[in-house]
């Protein structure tokens, strides 16, 4: 009686491993992932015109705000699942946000207008991925991300780049739509990502830090 | 040269410079213009022997060669000069020699300071150019300034630019006054053509619109690759603007420079602009006498002040596409 009961529970652990075996891409197998999404916007400075006078204080001819409006966003990842709870990814991420500068209070009481151009960003970005497994609801696991990477926005007409760096944290979830335990292609999944882009640098007016959020969504290929 | 309310044209037969920024002065030749400029790597200039009340001749040669110094030490520009001694000729003679000296001049009585040239017209190389200083104001060398006395060392280093090419700037706002001279509200640029007014020692140090300036002239290596330029056109229904004040605006920097549609069919550019995305706004030019900038023949001011919907970016090492700026009837 004992030795059946301990058999059981023998079978029921490796009943529980192989149903997680199903549901993960095997270890240190590369994932590739496309996606779309959304890069948010964020408050880039305000900086005014501003002539000498005799005196002490600037006279301002007008005033400016600059923001980078949010996008749509195109997003290429890679990833390795290292551990069951441990893995690593890198992400490329391309939009084409307007810069929008509002100009107001001209002294000739010019009408204010939004002066606006558009740009080519790329964030190309690694890092690492936590996976919360006793979390898992209903196939869907979830993450939290953190990373850091670079930069690079083109000005419009693509004359001038700019350069810069960030660091993200985020979270999300994933969930295996398919496995093959054998063949190239050995497996197929979805994700979805919230991230919080800590950008310094690129195109900028005050030379701040500024927060960007991003989310998307994408499908990945486990090879 | 550099008037204390209203500006008399002593700049003979020099027109300013087409498609550019800030503006140069230049040589006409039939329809080749063609920006006047020093050859020699060292510029020799003389100093009058004569002092005025407040002043005397070696703290009147001080504050020129402060002013020099401080256009010679502009880290984009290749330019430099050298004090040769004091002379009894006077400024405005031609003699051969660069003079700066005091000269009473009450006819010209809004005149603070004036420059000459004498120009080689073909090659547009300066020969000699005199600057002379009305004596018939107060002038004051004090560190400090003083408030009740005209800042020599500020309106040297006014004159000294045109004495390397620049005319006028036009970055600046003024009111009329009462006499009907005007009175500077404030200003981007030394070369700007009001003084700021007695006391005021603001225009000892060069404004980045004044540096692009001379930069563009007496480019050293890397100016012409670390820089960027802006070109365009001021238009109303379709016609070119002719004369309209252009400034380009750096959020990032917080840079002004300006420059003038005084090419063809209203065309500009400014050069210098540190690369990135430009503010671009334009004016009629108001704020002081036509003629202390160029010929006020087809010079057209009836149009609003016009700020551009778009930023423009100045390439590194390049210039913008060519846009235009619609500006409408006032």
């Amino acid at each position: 009686m004992t030795v059946r009961a301990s058999l059981i529970a023998v079978l029921v652990l490796l009943a529980a491993a192989t149903a997680r075996a199903q549901t993960d891409p095997p270890l240190h197998h590369l994932q590739l992932g496309a996606g779309v999404g959304f890069f948010g916007g964020a408050a880039l400075g305000d900086a005014d015109a501003n002539l000498r006078t005799s005196g002490t204080d600037p006279y301002r001819l007008f005033a400016t705000a600059t923001q980078q409006a949010g996008t749509i966003a195109l997003d290429l990842h890679a990833a390795i699942d290292l551990t069951r709870r441990v893995g690593l990814e890198a992400h490329t991420l391309f939009a084409r946000p307007d810069v929008r500068t509002s100009i107001t209070n001209d002294v000739e009481s010019a009408p204010s207008v939004d002066a606006v151009e558009r740009l080519d960003q790329y964030l190309i970005d690694g890092g690492v991925v936590i996976r919360l497994n006793e979390l898992r609801m209903e196939g869907w696991v979830p993450l939290v991300t953190a990373g850091a990477g670079y930069l690079r926005q083109l000005h419009e007409g693509l004359t001038l780049s700019e350069h810069g760096h960030l660091f993200y944290f985020g979270g999300g979830v994933r969930r295996v739509l398919r496995l093959r335990p054998k063949g190239f292609f050995r497996g197929l999944g979805a994700r979805g990502d919230v991230r919080l882009n800590i950008l310094s640098g690129g195109v900028t007016v005050e030379d701040n830090r500024r927060n960007h959020f991003s989310g998307s969504a994408s499908v990945f290929v486990v090879f | 040269m550099r008037r204390a309310l209203t500006l008399l044209v002593m700049i003979v037969s020099l027109t300013a410079q087409p498609a550019e920024a800030y503006l140069h002065l230049t040589s006409s030749t039939g329809s080749t213009q063609t920006p006047l400029k020093w050859n020699q790597t060292r510029v020799r200039w003389f100093a009058t022997d004569r002092g005025v009340a407040g002043v005397t001749a070696g703290q009147f040669q001080t504050a020129v060669a402060a002013g020099f110094a401080t256009w010679e030490a502009v880290p984009t520009a290749s330019v430099a000069f050298q004090f040769v001694g004091f002379t009894s000729a006077a400024p405005f003679d031609d003699d051969g020699i660069s003079t700066f000296g005091f000269d009473a001049q009450p006819d010209l009585d809004r005149v603070l300071g004036a420059t000459s040239f004498v120009v080689d017209r073909l090659t547009g190389e300066i020969v000699e150019s005199d600057v002379f200083f009305n004596s018939i104001f107060t002038w004051s060398t004090a560190a400090a300034g003083d408030a009740s006395r005209f800042d020599l060392q500020s309106v040297a280093t006014h004159e000294i630019g045109h004495f390397v090419g620049l005319g006028h700037s036009a970055i600046g706002e003024t009111e009329i006054r009462p006499d009907g001279g005007r009175r500077v509200i404030a200003s981007g640029a030394v070369m700007f053509p009001i003084s700021l007014g007695r006391g005021t020692t603001a225009d000892r140090t060069l404004q980045p619109d004044d540096i692009a300036g001379v930069s563009d002239l007496y480019p050293d290596d890397d100016f012409d690759d670390t820089t960027g330029a802006i070109s365009g056109r001021v238009v109303r229904n379709g016609t070119g603007v002719i004369g309209a004040h252009v400034i380009a605006f750096n959020p990032k920097t917080g840079v002004i420079i300006g420059g003038f549609s005084i090419g063809a069919g209203g065309t500009f550019q400014i050069a210098g602009l540190t690369p990135g995305a430009h503010v671009i706004r334009v004016e009629p030019l108001d704020d002081a006498d036509i003629d202390s900038f160029f010929s006020p023949n087809g010079i057209d001011v009836d149009f609003q002040v016009t700020l551009l919907p778009r930023l423009i970016v100045a390439p590194a090492g390049g210039a913008s596409d060519r846009f235009d700026v619609s500006v409408r009837p006032k």
